[in-house]
């Protein structure tokens, strides 16, 4: 979530439908880390009742968060070199070490001493143009890189800077208006980007829409006339460089895993279904096969009601029907409707 | 020279004010203009290839491909190798009426109570909202400007998209009256009180049949009421909402019931009879499991939303893309919309492109944004296809408009006014292209 400046770390998962948790990783991939800024970070959009007592409340807490967080880390991880060293030389002199005292392990400030040894990446969720410029100078000055900025609708107005701190950028491609800071967001952005020489990618928070991010990155040919190639790119090779996986996904090559989808059409074009979804040479969706499996579930359910009306009129004893909702995390200001049995998280919770 | 410096003046500011004040409405289009060889989509089916439209003072006077162009100094604009589409029409939208739905000052959807029969989204409808011409660049032309609400929440206008003011933006004013019905699915209580269950967790609280059936029949008993009162010729005391219902009352206004469940549904079939209303059912993503029930009735729908989730578990996981082949095929009338409240209505044709990779034809899907959008909204006697004595609203696009790694919009035309497609995105695309220096390969690549 986009709460909190340093939100926490992620995970980077395959999806194989039906694995559990541990199973769904994805081996060997690096670990990353979630940043925010701008609006969310400070409650800009949520209602507490008597306002926002938190800090930060403003960009300019927002920074000094970053400030704060890196200063202490460096100290931390000076305080445990000196530790280390001074341990080593009684080790060396074989003295006994009665006296010295381990720093307090502190985890919060690991992660950030990860991140300062290019252990741990960051991505940042971000929008205007002086907080990401804000976040590149607190990074060049503490000495860490911001890996990737996502979302970054306002990416194109510092395409330059990021491209000299070193940065992926990964954006939304036509969603805006929904609050201030995507005021000025626009759909030739990842264009934009691209053309300037980063790595780009698409992507989008919406659960729905992310099943149609070949579409989404579709739309960088109609603003901003990006080949097809280079819009499939925006979902496949150019993410997995992101992530430092690209040697393992991102493209169909000898040795790489065999993460692999049959369209019947470009899937650029809005024409396009996937027929088979294939992840380590494992097909997880066949679409005949999916229809013929939707075909048996009807078959049941209609088998199903069949027999509760006749335990109905038999007298048995019934309870009035409750449909099963799902609950889900959404991001509930970009009112996107997920079905009348999808719950909104934020609804759930008051 | 003077002019070619306005002309450096004009540019200048069109690249630093994005504001758009400087897209101007068209004024209106007066004598005859031809548009030549291209392909015509006409909306109702049916394709012209290598046609012609003949546009005079703002209507369609001729479309075919047996045309005579004058020779002389004739208004001609050759589309050659590109495609002809009616104006796209959104069927359900606030545009105007919410400029940043986070910021409740520039919100005028949604008005307090439940029962506004008197109120009218119209006069909230801001021309000079920075949405509308981003929406306008995608081809849609006109709109649907409905408001929200819990209940009975007032009447909707269609609006044609390149106006000073609401007066003249109005294509029909107060056309339809929206009722938002309430859930007839028990839904479980949250949080501290209730905790997220189900029936096992306490069963459902309340019986939402029940409850959503009385608030129907009290608005039986309104509309009865109303009814009774229309039809006196002078009154003791005047009540204005139940003024407010008689248009609606004597069929003049489309009755829109905002609903998604089958139950919903069936009760808005039921409750149309007593008062022979012209019913459209909106959001309707249930409408494919009684596709045949709304057809017997002659019930129209407008589909909110093709780029969703399946709504139960059992729904197969393509179903909202495949709905509105489900109602083609029963022959029910309908219209593809969006479910956002803006700005992703310029997404409208995408949304009917998904329908033709779920089963629909291409001219049946652009008539679900276009022809069919205009009868379920009541306006298909003014616009909505290309045809003779209807407005010139239509659109140029060098590739398949339901395809967005196609679809171009290069002009568009509303009332024969030739509109200016700039908007504050390509503006500001413009000036952080002239600061990376990204202006060659744009003209080596136009968009």
């Amino acid at each position: 979530m986009a709460a909190n400046p340093i939100g926490g770390q992620s995970q980077l998962i395959k999806l194989r439908w039906g694995a559990n948790a541990e199973d769904l990783k994805f081996n060997g991939a690096d670990g990353f880390i979630k940043f925010a800024l701008g609006e969310n970070v400070k409650r800009s959009n949520f209602n507490i009742p008597g306002g926002n007592t938190r800090y930060p409340d403003t960009r300019m807490g927002v920074e000094q968060v970053f400030v704060d967080a890196f200063t202490r880390a460096k100290d931390y991880q000076k305080e445990w070199d000196a530790y280390n060293s001074e341990k080593e030389k009684l080790v060396k002199a074989k003295k006994p070490l009665t006296g010295l005292n381990a720093p307090r392990k502190d985890l919060e400030l690991e992660a950030l001493v990860e991140i300062l040894n290019n252990k741990r990446f960051i991505t940042c969720h971000s929008y205007v143009q002086s907080e990401i410029t804000g976040l590149i100078e607190v990074a060049d000055r503490m000495g860490f890189k911001v890996n990737t900025f996502t979302h970054i609708l306002e990416g194109y107005k510092v395409a330059d800077k990021m491209l000299k701190h070193g940065a992926n950028a990964s954006t939304f491609s036509d969603w805006w208006a929904y609050k201030v800071e995507v005021e000025d967001a626009i759909p030739y952005n990842a264009a934009i980007l691209h053309k300037t020489g980063l790595n780009v990618a698409i992507n989008s928070d919406d659960a729905e829409m992310a099943r149609r991010l070949n579409q989404e990155a579709a739309k960088t040919m109609k603003y901003g006339g990006l080949s097809a190639e280079e819009a499939l790119n925006l979902v496949t090779i150019n993410p997995a460089k992101m992530l430092h996986v690209a040697d393992k996904v991102g493209s169909i090559k000898v040795g790489k895993d065999a993460d692999v989808v049959v369209w019947s059409d470009s899937p650029v074009s809005i024409y396009a279904k996937s027929l088979f979804t294939i992840v380590d040479g494992t097909v997880y969706f066949d679409r005949e096969k999916d229809e013929q499996m939707q075909k048996e579930v009807a078959l049941e359910k209609a088998r199903l009601i069949k027999k509760l009306i006749g335990e109905k009129r038999s007298g048995s004893f019934t309870v009035p029907p409750m449909p099963t909702y799902s609950i889900m995390h959404t991001c509930s200001e970009h009112g996107h409707s997920h079905g009348m049995l999808v719950i909104d998280t934020d609804d759930a919770n008051y | 020279m003077k002019k070619i410096f306005f002309i450096i003046i004009t540019v200048a500011f069109a690249a630093t004010c994005f504001s758009q004040a400087n897209v101007l409405p068209a004024p209106a289009q007066k004598g005859v203009m031809y548009v030549t060889h291209a392909t015509i989509h006409v909306g109702n089916g049916k394709v012209i290839e290598n046609g012609t439209i003949v546009v005079r003072d703002g209507k369609i006077e001729k479309v075919g491909n047996d045309i005579n162009i004058p020779s002389g100094d004739a208004n001609v604009i050759d589309a050659k190798g590109k495609q002809i589409y009616p104006g796209l029409i959104l069927p359900t939208s606030a545009l105007g009426l919410i400029e940043m739905s986070s910021i409740k000052a520039t919100t005028d959807a949604r008005e307090m109570g439940d029962m506004n029969p008197e109120v009218r989204s119209i006069v909230a409808y801001n021309t000079d909202s920075k949405v509308i011409n981003t929406l306008r660049s995608n081809g849609i032309l006109a709109a649907n400007i409905v408001p929200q609400g819990s209940f009975l929440a007032g009447s909707s206008s269609v609006v044609q998209l390149d106006a000073w003011t609401w007066t003249d933006a109005s294509l029909q004013t107060d056309a339809g009256m929206h009722l938002y019905m309430p859930s007839m699915i028990s839904r479980p209580s949250f949080g501290r009180f209730g905790g997220f269950g189900g029936p096992s967790a306490g069963g459902p609280a309340s019986d939402p049949v029940k409850e959503g059936m009385e608030k129907i029949d009290k608005l039986k008993t309104f509309f009865r009421e109303a009814k009774a009162y229309n039809a006196q010729s002078t009154h003791e005391e005047t009540n204005l909402k139940y003024a407010a219902v008689k248009n609606l009352l004597e069929g003049k206004q489309k009755f829109y019931v905002h609903a998604n469940q089958v139950k919903q549904m069936l009760v808005a079939i039921d409750f149309v009879k007593e008062f022979g209303l012209d019913v459209v059912i909106v959001g309707a993503s249930e409408s494919w499991q009684i596709a045949d029930l709304l057809k017997k009735h002659n019930v129209s729908v407008i589909l909110q939303q093709m780029h969703s989730l399946p709504t139960s578990n059992d729904d197969a996981v393509d179903q909202p893309y495949k709905s509105a082949a489900a109602l083609q095929k029963a022959g029910v009338t309908f219209a593809i919309s969006d479910d956002d409240t803006q700005t992703r209505g310029r997404n409208l044709a995408f949304n009917a492109g998904t329908a033709v990779t779920y089963g629909l034809t291409k001219e049946e899907a652009l008539a679900a944004i276009t022809l069919n959008a205009a009868k379920v909204m009541g306006v298909a006697d003014k616009t909505g296809s290309i045809e003779v004595g209807k407005e010139a609203n239509f659109i140029i696009s060098s590739g398949d408009i339901l395809d967005m790694s196609t679809s171009n919009v290069t002009d568009a035309f509303i009332q024969g006014r030739k509109i200016n497609l700039d908007d504050k995105q390509k503006q500001l695309t413009n000036r952080y292209e002239e600061k990376y220096n990204l202006k060659k390969e744009k003209e080596k690549k136009p968009f």
